[in-house]
């Protein structure tokens, strides 16, 4: 057994548990074939799609997490308010940590119980609409809920309270200024 | 299941399972069989495993000189698959093949 071969070996013997337990019974299945090759170059060339199989499998599985640690950003920068006091943005912070737990279990459970996931758009719709319907809800109720407040306010003050100035809606009427006192000659 | 299409390798894969699918075959088998390497049928096989059209187990005793064997199968779901996708791709296949002899005949008709 050459050195390189024992080396590819070990490396995969060593990081099948960084598969999880389902995969690596595969990457350990591909190690036990190794040996029905004939000379020493075949058995590296077999080990090296090994470690082929493992780079791609551990790829596959850093897409997913970029990906939902790129979903949770966009997330978080649309429904979290920026200052929790501004009555235009009256969404609970509490609501958010939930609905990025709810985004990540989602897919978990569904694998748990529905088997995995089948390609096509119907599997892909079932999978994503309610998920984006209810961000949808959530975003419009959160919108209406918003300008509902705005409105509110407007109607009560006359300003507008999205703006840190406070634009004036309607100016207020005018009151008579006191005259300025005449400048004394002497 | 059965309308899905299938790359080259992975019907190369089906085809030689699906020749005997009662029979638990290895991976080094289908290799030398299909003339896949290790790093394009072994991925193949998991995503054929992930649809449930492959099933897997190791092999029950030690046997001497060698390691245990992960073999494979074709699953119920998988043979009806590997039937239907096999024959799309013959008639696919068929139908080029007349096409192909066809065409020079409108051009020239043209």
């Amino acid at each position: 057994m050459s050195v390189i071969e024992r080396m590819l070996r070990s490396l995969l013997r060593r990081s099948a548990w960084l598969l999880g337990p389902d995969r690596a019974e595969w990457l350990r299945g591909l190690v036990a074939e190794a040996s029905e090759m004939g000379d020493g170059r075949g058995r590296v060339v077999w080990l090296l799609g090994g470690v082929w199989l493992l780079a791609g499998e551990l790829w596959r599985g850093a897409i997913r997490v970029l990906m939902f640690i790129a979903a949770a950003g966009v997330v978080v920068w649309v429904t979290l308010p920026r200052s929790s006091s501004d009555v235009a943005v009256p969404i609970n912070r509490i609501a958010v940590p939930p609905f990025l737990g709810w985004m990540a279990l989602l897919p978990l459970l569904v694998r748990r119980f529905y088997g995995p996931v089948r390609d096509g758009w119907l599997p892909w719709a079932v999978r994503v609409g309610p998920r984006a319907c209810r961000f949808q809800g959530r975003l419009a109720a959160v919108c209406a809920a918003g300008t509902a407040a705005l409105v509110l306010a407007a109607l009560t003050t006359g300003t507008i309270a999205i703006f840190p100035h406070k634009v004036r809606l309607f100016s207020p009427p005018r009151t008579a200024a006191a005259p300025r006192a005449a400048p004394n000659p002497s | 299941v059965a309308d899905r299409r299938f790359s080259a390798q992975t019907l190369a894969l089906l085809g030689a399972l699906e020749e005997d699918p009662t029979v638990w075959r290895h991976g080094y088998e289908l290799a030398k069989e299909t003339g896949l390497k290790s790093g394009t049928l072994y991925p193949v096989l998991i995503r054929l495993a992930d649809r449930g059209l492959v099933e897997a187990r190791w092999e029950d005793e030690q046997p001497a000189g060698r390691p245990r064997r992960h073999l494979y199968r074709l699953t119920p779901d998988g043979l009806a698959a590997a039937r239907a996708a096999l024959s799309e791709a013959r008639s696919r296949r068929q139908g080029a093949g007349i096409a192909a002899v066809r065409r020079p005949v409108r051009a020239k008709e043209a």
